[in-house]
């Protein structure tokens, strides 16, 4: 019977493996099949959830291949942790077949220094810009000129690369302890109010950034100001920070060694994903992060995605020192040996305006794409739309009383279509533009009004009016084609908006650091080496090294000893003698 | 045929298999880079960089520091837990025992997390400062982590120690703390030599610890390696096998020294009587 049992469970058990293999198999031996081996950063892309609240990007792509291209594409998705292990990833499976070098992935989406350095080894195809048209008539023009003057020995970064997502480099801070003027400074980390209470990255190139901006911000500072003053336009100025970011020559090297040396006796900790959640649950005071990472702190700290204790709900901020910081950006390329015209199929899907706001609303970075459903996703999440405030279109009532000229527009909310929608809830807002000796201030009133049951009418709920800041975006969104305004009003500066769309001036003020040389890279790991070690004295290395040499010399002199049969041996209790006993 | 007979030996064959692919090639490969430079020319300077930057020299102190200091407040804390329970008559020793090695069937990562989460607790007590101690921090939780190990061998000598040795000594005149001193503690030196290397070695490397608890404040040799090879340059892999052969080399010493002194401690222990 035993014998039966076993032989039924080998059965299927061999039947189920040789189902999964021949099923492997056809699906593989399928002519049409094409497969498309995307290499990405972890939770970059969105991925869908079991709501359907979030669109899978992946599996709609290969959907979209199959019913509009007539092509049937499997997407193989990896993704990768750092920049560094996906090079060394790739460059494991680097093959040169017939003087043809081929990566085992079509398309990676590393962050600009490492697209500057594997554009410099040579490994990435160009790009074949007339079959992105979704992607150059989608992203934003500002960034795609920032990306035309990119170069790295001599060849542009533009022609291998595809920005995906973009953003700053600043401080995470939380305002209930950190003065936000501290925050604009680059000094922030090394203030000793701060002590023990600010986290930075663990790696080279990011505290480089922060070093460099802490030794050089009187010079960054004065350039600011020259530009203030209009004596320099926003390339040169932009140039001459650059410069100064860009610096590793030796004296510079030094200075950042001392001053991350000094910083570590005044920072909490280095950490490579800690910080966010160690921000949000209130362990440290100030991280040192990108922009995505920021807003994405801001929102677990507010309590977005897990619901919060009231009183654990931290309002965090984040900040660009005034005197420059650092631009990064990831960006799809195609590995040599990629199936390009695929992956540039793929890129195109990814740019397209309603993708880019699945991707962004998922992982919450900036996209590079801008448009009009990117402003309108802006918009619902941050504020208002500009339009709202334009003082020329119909229904704007003008009062004015003294030197005093409101102004209020009104959204339309029908509580008709509303009542036979079967919608509980309607709200109304209103836009009041107030000018006074030629200041203007923006408020916006928001009511909801709640459907009462019994009387069927609408009752108002909630009723509060707050002053919003107008945040001109049009340096952005220059491709939007129904909206006049690019601007956003919002009653949140300094928060996630801020982190997600930085304004003009702080991307003037932003640099695209250089992608390092080898020789620089070492250069700047041995200091970073250095400065990670910190100042130990060297009084206690010698006494580790002093007490370790002593243990190792006492155990030999004993044993030595002992062997000899000098010490240890057993004594006679009085009044006996010992001879020699052997009970072997 | 005759070769073809199935022996007992044949049993290793999975063993040698696994061996050969995942301890002594990339042992191999380790020389090779170490020994190589990006363009697989011999060369020396790969040591050369490691020894002559002072850097390097202190975190090899630091973390040998390290490593000895958790060592010996494991085994201070190890001995006498293990000779209590190695002792009790009670029927519920077993389960004492098995609440000290309970969390070596818990990943470290998980358990060294945890440390994290308790001393951050003890922060917000005002008790203890996370931000001031990472130093402590870093100790503490090696030694959380490494004293199950540390328990383990020494109560395993001590349960075997035969009974008969110790009455010998009593019945000899040697007052029970003789008897300890002359009699367990030398019977015993297996144990602590092995719970030594267990602890010793591994703390010299385990960066996790450190720059989970120390706030990545605290270098040891583990994080030296860790960076050369995520450093992405084109030597950095060589630079790090590099550091590896030399720790390699570190470890091979002392575990020949220390086997060397266990060897002389059981024989001496013998030759005693």
């Amino acid at each position: 019977m035993k014998k039966v049992v076993y032989m039924l469970i080998i059965g299927i058990l061999c039947a189920s493996i040789v189902l999964y293999f021949t099923q492997g198999i056809e699906k593989v031996s399928a002519d049409d099949v094409e497969i498309l081996r995307v290499y990405n950063w972890e939770e970059y892309i969105s991925e869908g959830d079991e709501d359907g609240e979030y669109a899978d990007v992946i599996s709609d792509f290969e959907t979209y291949c199959q019913e509009v291209l007539g092509r049937n594409v499997i997407v193989e998705y990896s993704t990768f942790g750092t920049n560094e292990n996906m090079y060394n990833e790739l460059n494991m499976s680097k093959k040169s077949v017939g003087g043809k070098t081929t990566y085992s992935y079509d398309l990676v989406c590393p962050s600009e220094y490492m697209i500057m350095k594997m554009i410099r080894e040579d490994m990435l195809e160009t790009i074949d810009k007339s079959k992105l048209e979704n992607y150059y008539n989608g992203a934003s023009g500002y960034l795609l000129e920032r990306f035309e003057n990119l170069t790295v020995d001599g060849k542009k970064v533009s022609d291998y690369a595809a920005c995906y997502m973009w953003g700053t480099m600043g401080f995470v801070y939380n305002p209930e302890f950190v003065e936000d003027i501290d925050a604009f400074d680059w000094s922030l980390c090394w203030n000793e109010d701060y002590k023990g209470t600010s986290t930075i990255k663990d790696s080279v190139r990011d505290s480089y950034v922060l070093a460099i901006g802490y030794v050089y911000q009187d010079e960054l500072l004065a350039l600011s100001e020259q530009y203030s003053k209009g004596e320099l336009d926003a390339v040169t100025y932009n140039a001459k920070i650059t410069e100064i970011f860009d610096r590793t020559d030796s004296d510079t090297i030094e200075l950042v060694k001392n001053a991350l040396l000094d910083l570590k006796d005044n920072i909490f900790g280095y950490e490579v994903d800690s910080g966010k959640k160690d921000m949000a649950q209130g362990k440290i005071l100030i991280n040192f992060a990108w922009s995505g990472d920021g807003v994405y702190t801001l929102d677990t700290a507010e309590g977005a995605y897990d619901d919060i204790p009231e009183d654990e709900i931290l309002e965090l901020s984040w900040a660009v020192p005034t005197a420059g910081s650092n631009i990064w950006f990831d960006g799809w390329v195609m590995p040599k040996g990629s199936n390009t015209e695929l992956s540039l199929e793929f890129i195109n899907y990814l740019s397209r305006p309603d993708v880019a706001v699945s991707n962004m609303s998922y992982i919450g970075y900036t996209s590079a794409i801008a448009g009009d459903s990117l402003y309108e996703n802006a918009v619902d999440w941050y504020g208002y739309a500009g339009d709202s405030f334009n003082l020329e279109q119909d229904g704007v009532e003008k009062v004015v009383s003294g030197n005093k000229a409101t102004y209020t527009y009104f959204e339309d909310c029908d509580f008709e279509t509303a009542l036979s929608d079967g919608e509980t809830e309607v709200y109304k807002n209103w836009y009041i533009t107030e000018v006074e000796d030629g200041t203007t201030t923006y408020f916006v009133r928001e009511q909801y009004f709640i459907l009462n049951e019994d009387t069927s009418e609408y009752e108002l709920d909630y009723d509060e009016t707050f002053e919003v800041f107008e945040v001109d975006l049009s340096y952005f969104f220059d491709n939007l084609e129904e909206y006049d305004s690019a601007s956003i009003f919002t009653d949140t500066l300094g928060r996630q908006f801020s982190a997600q769309y930085p304004d003009f001036d702080t991307v003037t003020r932003c640099t695209i650091m250089k992608s390092f040389t080898d020789s620089e890279t070492k250069d700047l790991n041995d200091m970073w080496q250095t400065a990670k070690i910190g100042r130990i004295s060297s009084a206690i290395i010698w006494s580790i090294i002093g007490v370790l040499a002593g243990i190792i010399l006492v155990v030999i002199t004993l044993t030595t000893l002992y062997k000899k049969g000098k010490i240890f041996q057993p004594k006679a209790p009085k009044g006996y003698t010992l001879k020699n006993i052997d009970l072997h | 045929m005759n070769a073809l007979r199935f022996s007992r030996k044949h049993l290793g064959i999975p063993y040698i298999i696994f061996l050969s692919v995942f301890v002594i090639l990339p042992l191999v490969l380790i020389v090779l880079y170490a020994f190589t430079d990006s363009e697989w020319h011999f060369t020396l300077n790969n040591f050369a960089d490691f020894f002559l930057r002072s850097g390097n020299l202190k975190v090899l102190a630091i973390s040998f520091g390290l490593a000895l200091l958790t060592t010996v407040i494991c085994i201070l804390i190890a001995y006498p837990v293990a000779y209590v329970l190695a002792q009790s008559k009670l029927k519920a020793s077993g389960i004492y025992l098995l609440l000290f090695i309970l969390p070596m069937w818990i990943n470290f990562v998980l358990r060294t997390a945890a440390v994290k989460e308790l001393l951050y607790m003890l922060d917000g007590l005002g008790i203890y400062d996370v931000s001031e101690n990472y130093f402590l921090s870093t100790i503490i939780g090696m030694v959380y982590d490494y004293l199950p190990f540390s328990i383990l061998p020494i109560y395993t000598v001590l349960i075997k120690i035969d009974k008969s040795a110790i009455e010998a000594s009593m019945d000899l005149g040697a007052n029970p703390v003789q008897t300890f001193f002359r009699t367990t503690l030398p019977l015993s030196m297996p144990g602590i030599m092995s719970a030594v290397t267990m602890v010793f070695l591994p703390t010299t490397t385990t960066y996790v610890i450190a720059d989970t608890l120390g706030n990545s404040k605290v270098t040891i040799i583990g994080n030296l390696i860790k960076t050369q090879f995520d450093a992405g340059t084109a030597e950095s892999w060589h630079v790090g096998s590099a550091i590896s052969l030399v720790l390699l080399v570190i470890i091979f010493a002392s575990m020949l020294f220390s086997g060397k002194l266990n060897e002389n401690d059981q024989k001496g222990g013998a030759s005693k009587w």
